[in-house]
């Protein structure tokens, strides 16, 4: 073996090399504190303890709740009381996040983030992480973190997941008038469901694992497969952009409804 | 300015109407290493290469620089220009236009014999430790389908520069040069372990053991700085890291192919 060079500064680049490094796990913090709130801290208030869109008229439901588990499963979770605190609805986010944030944290364009932005390794090109010259570097997945190379089981439940995005969708159309009789249209929370129905598809077939699954693990693949499989690659060169605009789309679609359900804004619609 | 008054380079018939400060890292191991700063004038189409020819012709005729192309096609003059890994002859001067000082390095990872030129043998003792692409035996004529050769031709771009091994942190940082093979020799076993009419048996164990394709963290920035602009790590290094999970790490596949040896 070669020695290599010998030890020189974490970089020599003077460019904002940090900004985007910096960007990205800033917006994963607040991710992470707003999953939190939705999760454990919203359902402790009473106002929105209860949250249901079907008073305001709309029958919309957040991507954190989706699928909706009294309406699909009539799975109805329970109501705890915690001493000192009071009583907690058990949130079915709460139930439901493990499986996209599993997808998303074992992605191979979310590891990326999670490498740069937290475990600075790298922080970027010809940059120096902090485990630098130690001999420490285990690659990826070593040990625990194995749990990436189940991504492709996340991937099935992710695709699941599309899919009611889309019924929540359709259900989106649907309003009910004040006299209680039902109507079809388009608010504005339904083009923002529509859209997050779109990015989060789009997000999850452009998946690496999906790739492979559909001709990228077979070398002569067949010709339905290498179809699929070259469409999917032209996907999956925005895997990136597509994990970005659906994991906005998902906080955006999750205020605007919680606006729309506490009666803070008054949405526009068209009724057919 | 009139024509007259315009400073030409005899050579090359650049108008040296910019001027710009460079420092070039100076100097070997052995006499010791040091930063050199030059001021230089260029014309706005002029490449970094150039204008290390003109520190070349004008202050430093020993100053020593591998190229050979001048055309991004020979992967000789891999550099470092402020602090980015770059193709010389490929890096645009009018693109350092606002920035006052503009810094030449040899790649880090490899060893400087002089000024910016490094030993990247390491990467051919590497090369030699992959086995070669196998036909069928007897096979006269290698015949497959044009779709079946796409993904492996984008992998035959590689014009050997070693931006990629210069850059991925891996080697960089960390110096696993015993552990990884490096993203180069990713996407070369990645065009024999994907080639239709390869028979070589074993690659995949290899690509995850000898060459440690497992060492990668899929942080892409050998894909941000291949000037041939190769998809190394969504096309190359992540499905061989699919193959590889699907052979040795799937629980699933490790399940059913248990469950087939009892049967
Ligand atoms: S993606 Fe992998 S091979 Fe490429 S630079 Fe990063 S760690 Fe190295
Ligand atoms: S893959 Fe790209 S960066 Fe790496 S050696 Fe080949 S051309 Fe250079
Ligand atoms: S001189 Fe050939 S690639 Fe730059």
């Amino acid at each position: 073996m070669i020695e290599l060079n010998v030890v020189q500064p974490r970089t020599y680049r003077p460019d904002k090399w940090w900004v985007e490094p910096f960007a990205m796990a800033l917006y994963f913090v607040f991710f992470t504190i707003y999953v939190i709130y939705v999760t454990l801290v919203a359902p402790l208030e009473e106002s929105i303890q209860e949250w249901d869109t079907s008073s305001a008229g709309v029958n919309y439901i957040s991507p954190f709740f989706s699928p909706d588990l009294k309406k699909f499963f009539g799975i109805d979770t329970p109501v705890v009381n915690i001493p000192g605190i009071g009583d907690w609805k058990v949130s079915p986010a709460l139930l439901l996040i493990w499986a996209p944030l599993g997808f998303r944290a074992t992605c191979y364009y979310g590891r990326k983030v999670i490498y740069r932005s937290f475990f600075w390794s790298p922080p970027a090109c010809a940059v120096d992480g902090f485990a630098m010259r130690k001999g420490k570097y285990k690659g990826d997945g070593p040990g625990i973190f194995a749990i990436v190379h189940l991504h492709r089981y996340f991937f099935y439940l992710a695709f699941i997941l599309a899919v009611f995005h889309w019924i929540d969708t359709f259900f989106a159309m649907q309003f009910r008038a004040s006299d209680g009789s039902l109507a079809y249209g388009i608010g504005i929370g339904t083009l923002l469901s529509a859209l997050d129905a779109l990015f989060l598809t789009l997000y999850v077939i452009s998946c690496h694992s999906f790739r492979h699954l559909m001709g990228g693990g077979a070398n002569t693949p067949g010709t339905i497969r290498y179809w699929l499989w070259s469409k999917i690659s032209k996907l999956n060169k925005y895997h990136g952009l597509w994990f970005w605009l659906s994991l906005f789309m998902i906080v955006i679609v999750d205020v605007y409804f919680r606006l729309v359900a506490t009666g803070t804004i008054t949405e526009v619609r068209w009724l057919f | 300015m009139s024509v007259e008054e315009k400073k030409i380079d005899v050579y090359s018939g650049a108008v040296l109407d910019r001027k710009k400060k460079i420092r070039i890292q100076r100097g070997s191991p052995e006499t010791g290493i040091e930063m050199v700063e030059y001021d230089v004038e260029y014309d706005h189409t002029e490449v970094v290469l150039d204008i290390v020819h003109r520190v070349q012709a004008e202050f430093a005729p020993d100053l020593a620089v591998r190229w050979n192309c001048k055309a991004g096609k020979c992967g000789s003059c891999s550099a470092e220009i402020n602090g980015m890994p770059k193709l010389m002859c490929m890096t645009k001067m009018i693109d350092y236009d606002d920035v006052d000082v503009l810094e030449i390095r040899p790649m880090r990872t490899f060893p400087v014999i002089k000024d910016l030129v490094t030993d990247v043998s390491w990467n051919f003792e590497v090369n030699k430790r992959i086995k070669p692409f196998k036909p069928p035996e007897g096979l006269k004529e290698l015949t497959m389908q044009q779709k079946h050769v796409d993904r492996v031709q984008e992998y035959r771009k590689c014009i050997e520069c070693f931006l990629c091994q210069n850059t991925c942190h891996v080697l960089r940082t960390h110096q696993k040069t015993n552990e990884f093979a490096g993203p180069r020799f990713m996407i070369r076993l990645a065009s024999l372990e994907m080639h239709p009419m390869d028979t070589e048996e074993n690659r995949l164990k290899e690509i995850k053991d000898d060459f440690g394709v497992m060492m990668c963290n899929i942080t892409r920035c050998c894909t941000e700085v291949c000037p041939e602009e190769i998809n190394i790590t969504d096309n190359g290094i992540i499905p061989l890291k699919e193959r590889v999970i699907g052979e040795f790490y799937d629980p699933l596949a490790k399940a059913i192919s248990w469950v087939k040896k009892l049967l």
